[in-house]
Protein backbone atom coordinates (compact mmCIF):
# COMPACT_ATOMS: atom_id res chain seq x y z
CA UNK A 1 0.00 0.00 0.00
CA UNK A 2 2.79 2.51 0.75
CA UNK A 3 5.01 1.64 -2.30
CA UNK A 4 1.97 1.64 -4.02
CA UNK A 5 -0.36 4.27 -3.09
CA UNK A 6 1.31 6.39 -0.89
CA UNK A 7 4.90 7.18 -1.97
CA UNK A 8 3.22 7.61 -5.53
CA UNK A 9 2.91 10.95 -6.72
CA UNK A 10 1.19 10.40 -9.70
CA UNK A 11 -1.77 8.52 -7.45
CA UNK A 12 -4.03 11.16 -8.00
CA UNK A 13 -3.67 11.86 -11.38
CA UNK A 14 -3.48 8.21 -12.57
CA UNK A 15 -6.67 7.18 -10.48
CA UNK A 16 -6.35 4.18 -8.12
CA UNK A 17 -4.55 1.40 -9.13
CA UNK A 18 -6.11 -2.19 -8.94
CA UNK A 19 -3.66 -3.60 -6.58
CA UNK A 20 -4.38 -0.58 -4.05
CA UNK A 21 -8.02 -1.28 -4.69
CA UNK A 22 -7.74 -4.96 -4.13
CA UNK A 23 -5.90 -4.27 -0.89
CA UNK A 24 -8.14 -1.50 0.22
CA UNK A 25 -10.62 -3.86 -0.08
CA UNK A 26 -9.56 -6.48 1.75
CA UNK A 27 -9.20 -3.73 4.98
CA UNK A 28 -12.60 -3.10 4.81
CA UNK A 29 -13.78 -6.84 5.09
CA UNK A 30 -10.95 -7.88 7.67
CA UNK A 31 -12.22 -5.12 9.76
CA UNK A 32 -15.51 -5.70 8.58
CA UNK A 33 -14.79 -9.16 9.74
CA UNK A 34 -13.47 -8.05 13.45
CA UNK A 35 -16.15 -5.78 13.99
CA UNK A 36 -19.12 -8.73 13.80
CA UNK A 37 -16.71 -11.05 15.61
CA UNK A 38 -16.61 -8.46 18.60
CA UNK A 39 -20.37 -8.15 18.63
CA UNK A 40 -20.58 -11.81 18.49
CA UNK A 41 -18.20 -12.63 21.67
CA UNK A 42 -21.56 -12.23 24.16
CA UNK A 43 -23.45 -14.75 22.29
CA UNK A 44 -20.83 -17.87 21.08
CA UNK A 45 -18.26 -17.53 23.89
CA UNK A 46 -20.24 -21.16 25.58
CA UNK A 47 -19.67 -22.70 22.89
CA UNK A 48 -16.20 -22.47 23.71
CA UNK A 49 -16.17 -23.16 27.58
CA UNK A 50 -15.73 -27.29 27.79
CA UNK A 51 -19.31 -28.45 29.16
CA UNK A 52 -20.77 -24.58 27.87
CA UNK A 53 -24.13 -25.38 26.29
CA UNK B 1 -46.44 -2.83 30.99
CA UNK B 2 -48.02 0.33 29.10
CA UNK B 3 -50.06 -0.24 26.02
CA UNK B 4 -47.62 0.75 23.70
CA UNK B 5 -44.79 -1.60 25.16
CA UNK B 6 -47.75 -4.75 24.61
CA UNK B 7 -48.35 -3.59 21.30
CA UNK B 8 -44.78 -3.50 20.52
CA UNK B 9 -44.10 -7.00 21.46
CA UNK B 10 -46.87 -8.77 19.68
CA UNK B 11 -45.65 -6.97 16.43
CA UNK B 12 -44.10 -9.62 13.96
CA UNK B 13 -40.18 -7.48 14.08
CA UNK B 14 -40.47 -8.18 18.04
CA UNK B 15 -40.91 -11.79 17.39
CA UNK B 16 -37.78 -11.74 14.45
CA UNK B 17 -35.87 -10.36 17.21
CA UNK B 18 -36.13 -13.23 19.57
CA UNK B 19 -35.09 -15.96 17.31
CA UNK B 20 -31.53 -17.24 17.89
CA UNK B 21 -29.59 -14.75 15.80
CA UNK B 22 -31.23 -11.72 14.96
CA UNK B 23 -29.99 -9.71 17.94
CA UNK B 24 -26.37 -10.29 17.37
CA UNK B 25 -27.01 -9.75 13.60
CA UNK B 26 -28.94 -6.08 14.29
CA UNK B 27 -25.75 -5.12 17.06
CA UNK B 28 -23.17 -5.74 14.29
CA UNK B 29 -25.06 -4.17 11.76
CA UNK B 30 -25.96 -1.42 14.18
CA UNK B 31 -21.85 -1.56 14.84
CA UNK B 32 -21.17 -1.21 11.15
CA UNK B 33 -23.22 2.11 10.79
CA UNK B 34 -21.51 3.61 14.01
CA UNK B 35 -18.27 2.66 11.93
CA UNK B 36 -19.68 4.59 8.37
CA UNK B 37 -21.48 7.40 10.62
CA UNK B 38 -18.08 8.32 12.71
CA UNK B 39 -15.75 7.07 10.04
CA UNK B 40 -17.21 9.91 7.32
CA UNK B 41 -19.07 12.76 9.46
CA UNK B 42 -16.36 12.23 12.38
CA UNK B 43 -13.71 12.75 9.48
CA UNK B 44 -15.44 15.75 8.18
CA UNK B 45 -15.64 17.27 11.39
CA UNK B 46 -11.78 17.18 12.71
CA UNK B 47 -11.56 18.85 8.66
CA UNK B 48 -13.69 21.46 9.74
CA UNK B 49 -11.67 21.63 12.89
CA UNK B 50 -8.61 22.20 11.17
CA UNK B 51 -7.00 18.91 11.30
CA UNK B 52 -5.35 17.53 7.99
CA UNK B 53 -6.04 20.91 5.77
CA UNK B 54 -4.65 19.67 2.88
CA UNK B 55 -7.82 17.69 1.82
CA UNK B 56 -10.10 20.11 0.61
CA UNK B 57 -13.50 20.15 2.31
CA UNK B 58 -15.21 19.63 -0.78
CA UNK B 59 -13.67 16.13 -1.42
CA UNK B 60 -14.44 14.72 2.33
CA UNK B 61 -17.81 15.89 2.04
CA UNK B 62 -18.54 13.24 -1.49
CA UNK B 63 -17.92 10.53 1.41
CA UNK B 64 -21.30 11.90 3.98
CA UNK B 65 -23.45 10.01 1.69
CA UNK B 66 -21.86 7.39 2.81
CA UNK B 67 -22.29 8.40 7.05
CA UNK B 68 -26.09 8.85 5.81
CA UNK B 69 -26.28 5.11 4.84
CA UNK B 70 -24.64 4.36 8.21
CA UNK B 71 -27.29 6.85 9.88
CA UNK B 72 -30.14 4.83 8.45
CA UNK B 73 -28.69 1.22 9.45
CA UNK B 74 -28.52 2.60 12.94
CA UNK B 75 -32.08 3.91 12.95
CA UNK B 76 -33.32 0.29 11.40
CA UNK B 77 -31.75 -1.68 13.75
CA UNK B 78 -32.03 0.67 16.71
CA UNK B 79 -35.84 0.77 16.04
CA UNK B 80 -35.33 -3.60 16.10
CA UNK B 81 -34.08 -3.17 19.48
CA UNK B 82 -36.61 -0.88 21.36
CA UNK B 83 -39.57 -3.08 19.16
CA UNK B 84 -38.10 -6.22 20.68
CA UNK B 85 -37.82 -5.08 24.71
CA UNK B 86 -39.17 -1.78 24.78
CA UNK B 87 -38.84 -1.67 28.34
CA UNK B 88 -34.97 -1.79 28.54
CA UNK B 89 -35.21 1.43 26.81
CA UNK B 90 -37.88 3.31 27.24
CA UNK B 91 -37.04 3.55 31.11
CA UNK B 92 -33.32 3.69 30.81
CA UNK B 93 -31.55 7.02 31.75
CA UNK B 94 -29.29 6.30 29.00
CA UNK B 95 -31.45 5.94 26.28
CA UNK B 96 -33.29 8.94 27.14
CA UNK B 97 -29.62 11.17 27.29
CA UNK B 98 -28.48 9.08 23.86
CA UNK B 99 -32.22 10.43 22.50
CA UNK B 100 -30.96 13.97 23.46
CA UNK B 101 -27.54 13.86 22.29
CA UNK B 102 -29.41 12.46 18.69
CA UNK B 103 -31.59 15.48 18.91
CA UNK B 104 -28.94 17.79 19.06
CA UNK B 105 -26.96 16.20 16.84
CA UNK B 106 -29.63 16.62 14.28
CA UNK B 107 -30.40 20.18 14.95
CA UNK B 108 -26.64 20.73 14.27
CA UNK B 109 -26.60 18.97 11.06
CA UNK B 110 -29.62 21.01 10.28
CA UNK B 111 -28.05 24.24 11.34
CA UNK B 112 -24.54 23.26 9.25
CA UNK B 113 -26.47 22.86 5.80
CA UNK B 114 -28.92 26.05 6.07
CA UNK B 115 -26.05 28.88 7.71
CA UNK B 116 -22.33 27.26 6.84
CA UNK B 117 -22.32 24.92 3.58
CA UNK B 118 -22.18 27.08 1.34
CA UNK B 119 -19.55 29.32 2.53
CA UNK B 120 -17.26 25.56 3.81
CA UNK B 121 -18.25 24.03 0.13
CA UNK B 122 -15.87 26.57 -1.91
CA UNK B 123 -12.80 25.94 1.18
CA UNK B 124 -9.41 24.74 -0.61
CA UNK B 125 -6.76 23.06 0.14
CA UNK B 126 -5.43 24.29 3.08
CA UNK B 127 -7.85 26.89 3.91
CA UNK B 128 -9.87 26.98 7.36
CA UNK B 129 -13.46 26.81 7.54
CA UNK B 130 -15.38 30.01 8.99
CA UNK B 131 -15.47 29.70 12.75
CA UNK B 132 -19.21 29.22 12.91
CA UNK B 133 -18.38 25.84 10.92
CA UNK B 134 -15.38 24.98 13.08
CA UNK B 135 -17.74 25.69 16.07
CA UNK B 136 -20.35 23.00 14.74
CA UNK B 137 -17.70 20.91 13.62
CA UNK B 138 -16.99 20.38 17.22
CA UNK B 139 -19.68 20.25 18.66
CA UNK B 140 -20.97 17.40 15.70
CA UNK B 141 -18.35 15.54 16.98
CA UNK B 142 -19.42 16.37 20.68
CA UNK B 143 -22.92 14.81 20.34
CA UNK B 144 -21.92 11.67 18.10
CA UNK B 145 -19.32 11.05 21.20
CA UNK B 146 -22.43 11.50 23.56
CA UNK B 147 -24.73 9.19 21.23
CA UNK B 148 -22.10 6.46 21.21
CA UNK B 149 -21.14 6.94 25.34
CA UNK B 150 -24.42 6.62 25.81
CA UNK B 151 -25.22 3.75 23.84
CA UNK B 152 -22.85 1.87 25.75
CA UNK B 153 -24.03 2.61 28.96
CA UNK B 154 -27.20 1.51 28.10
CA UNK B 155 -26.61 -1.84 29.64
CA UNK B 156 -25.54 -0.63 32.73
CA UNK B 157 -28.79 0.62 33.56
CA UNK B 158 -31.56 -2.38 32.09
CA UNK B 159 -34.41 -3.14 34.27
CA UNK B 160 -34.95 -3.30 37.31
CA UNK B 161 -33.72 0.23 37.02
CA UNK B 162 -36.44 2.25 36.20
CA UNK B 163 -36.27 6.76 35.14
CA UNK B 164 -39.16 7.44 34.04
CA UNK B 165 -39.79 11.36 34.48
CA UNK B 166 -42.99 11.58 32.54
CA UNK B 167 -44.89 8.40 34.70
Amino acid sequence: MRSHVLRNPETDAEGRSTKGKVMAGASLATWTAAVAAGRFLAYTYSHLLAGGS
Amino acid sequence: MSPLEIWLRGTSLAALMHTRWAWPIAESFHFFGLSLLIGTVGLFDLRLLGFAKQIPLAALHRLIPWGIMGYLINVLSGISFFTAEPDQYLYNPSFQVKMIFMSLAGINVVLFYVTMFRKVRICGSGENAPLPARIMGGASLAFWIGVMSCGRLLTFFRPPFHWCPWC
